[in-house]
């Protein structure tokens, strides 16, 4: 069995830590670009739908965050309507603004179509298509 | 007599009228002296680009901030790479006319898909800069590839790709635009953008381009991006949501 020399197991590491590097450097860039859209499209101020104030102030639930979460092509299950609206916007930002458009009606359609299927080209789809009517 | 005052007298109305609906159609703010108007194909359908006709016209605030944190939004060189072809407006308008129109060429926005969807050139397709960055053999790279006129190739065995690199220069294998997985001899020209002298998405969409063997002399980048194109008055178009051909996780 060929060793491996002291000089090429550094060399390889290094070659590791470089992808990691770089890897961690297009996501940062992603993050940067994802903060600049929301500035220059003003759509972080998605106007928040007044709720009446219930009797008994709910249990803050913690939201959900794409940072560090493996994303895939959808949203995980059993969110509530303001975690997923939350998840949309962090991690699927084009189809929030397209979302963002909708009226209270249809967002809570779209809901429904994430509880009833949580990929994302599902919700899109949904939200398009009311967009369209 | 009667009849022919009658005759000049319609033909001078005509003419009168002529000299009105030019005068009426005329435009103020030209693209260049002698061209008013471009007409692109946008998603299959013709679009008439104008500039903005009225003086006292500014740019969004947002399109006119001067000082992006570099980095990440540093200047970018007028050429991203050598051999790669710098832009302006003019030679877009030409592309346009030329290349896109007639299938031959494509304006690729190399954007992320939200600031697509915020409004592009009209005649552009999304392709964001993402996709090329992936492996030769991604799907993604695949579908974007397929819209460039690049085929892929059957699986070349090491020794064919060992003897097409080694006659490279005799081109005796009709390899020279040809990597282990792609074959750009039909690759179309394309011109690629963003957001402007600031944004690196593009340059950084074509260096992979590049990488994945696409030919550099036909390669384009228009450097000005959306920000010299609004600054110019020039339309930009909010595209139809079905216009999206690619997803990115975490930045769409």
């Amino acid at each position: 069995m060929r060793m491996i020399t002291a000089g090429q197991l550094l060399l390889l590491l290094a070659g590791i830590g470089m992808m990691t590097v770089s890897h961690g450097a297009d996501e940062d860039y992603l993050k940067a670009l994802k903060e600049e859209t929301q500035a220059l499209t003003g759509a972080g101020s998605a106007p928040a739908a007044a709720a009446p104030a219930p009797a008994e102030a709910p249990k803050p639930q913690p939201a959900w965050s794409a940072a560090g979460q493996g994303l895939g092509e959808g949203l995980p299950p059993d969110l509530s309507h303001e975690q997923f609206e939350a998840a949309l916007k962090s991690s699927y930002f084009g189809t929030f603004m397209f979302y963002a458009k909708l009226n209270a009606t249809d967002k809570a359609a779209v809901y429904q179509a994430y509880k009833e299927d949580g990929q994302i080209a599902h919700i899109r789809e949904k939200t398009t298509s009311l967009l369209k009517r | 007599m009667k009849q022919m005052r009658r005759v000049f007298g319609v033909c001078a109305a005509v003419l009168a009228g002529g000299v009105w609906v030019g005068a009426a159609q005329a435009l103020d703010v030209k693209i260049t002296e002698n061209r008013d108007t471009v007409t692109v194909q946008h998603h299959g359908k013709p679009y008439v680009i104008q500039r903005e006709q009225d003086p006292a016209h500014v740019v969004d605030a947002a399109w006119g901030k001067t000082s992006r944190k570099c980095p990440p939004f540093c200047l970018q060189p007028n050429v991203p790479l050598p051999g790669v072809h710098a832009v302006g407006e003019l030679e877009v308008l030409d592309f346009m006319e030329k290349k896109v129109n007639t299938g031959q060429g494509l304006l690729i926005d190399s954007r992320l898909p939200s600031w697509y969807m915020s409004g592009t050139i009209p005649g552009s397709i999304n392709i964001p800069f993402t996709v090329f960055g992936e492996i030769p053999t991604a799907t993604d790279v695949e579908k974007a590839f397929k819209l460039l006129g690049v085929e892929r190739r059957p699986n070349v065995g090491g020794l064919r790709r060992s003897l097409e690199r080694q006659f490279a220069a005799w081109d005796l294998f009709d390899a020279r635009y040809k990597t282990a997985y792609w074959d750009f001899t039909n690759a179309k020209e394309v011109v690629l953008w963003c957001n402007g002298p600031w944004c690196g998405q593009s340059p950084r969409a074509i260096k992979n381009l590049v990488k994945l063997g696409y030919p550099l002399e036909r390669i384009h980048y228009y450097r000005g991006g959306m920000q010299m194109w609004k600054v110019l008055g020039l339309p930009s178009v909010v595209p139809e949501p079905n216009t999206v051909m690619f997803e990115v996780s975490g930045g769409e």
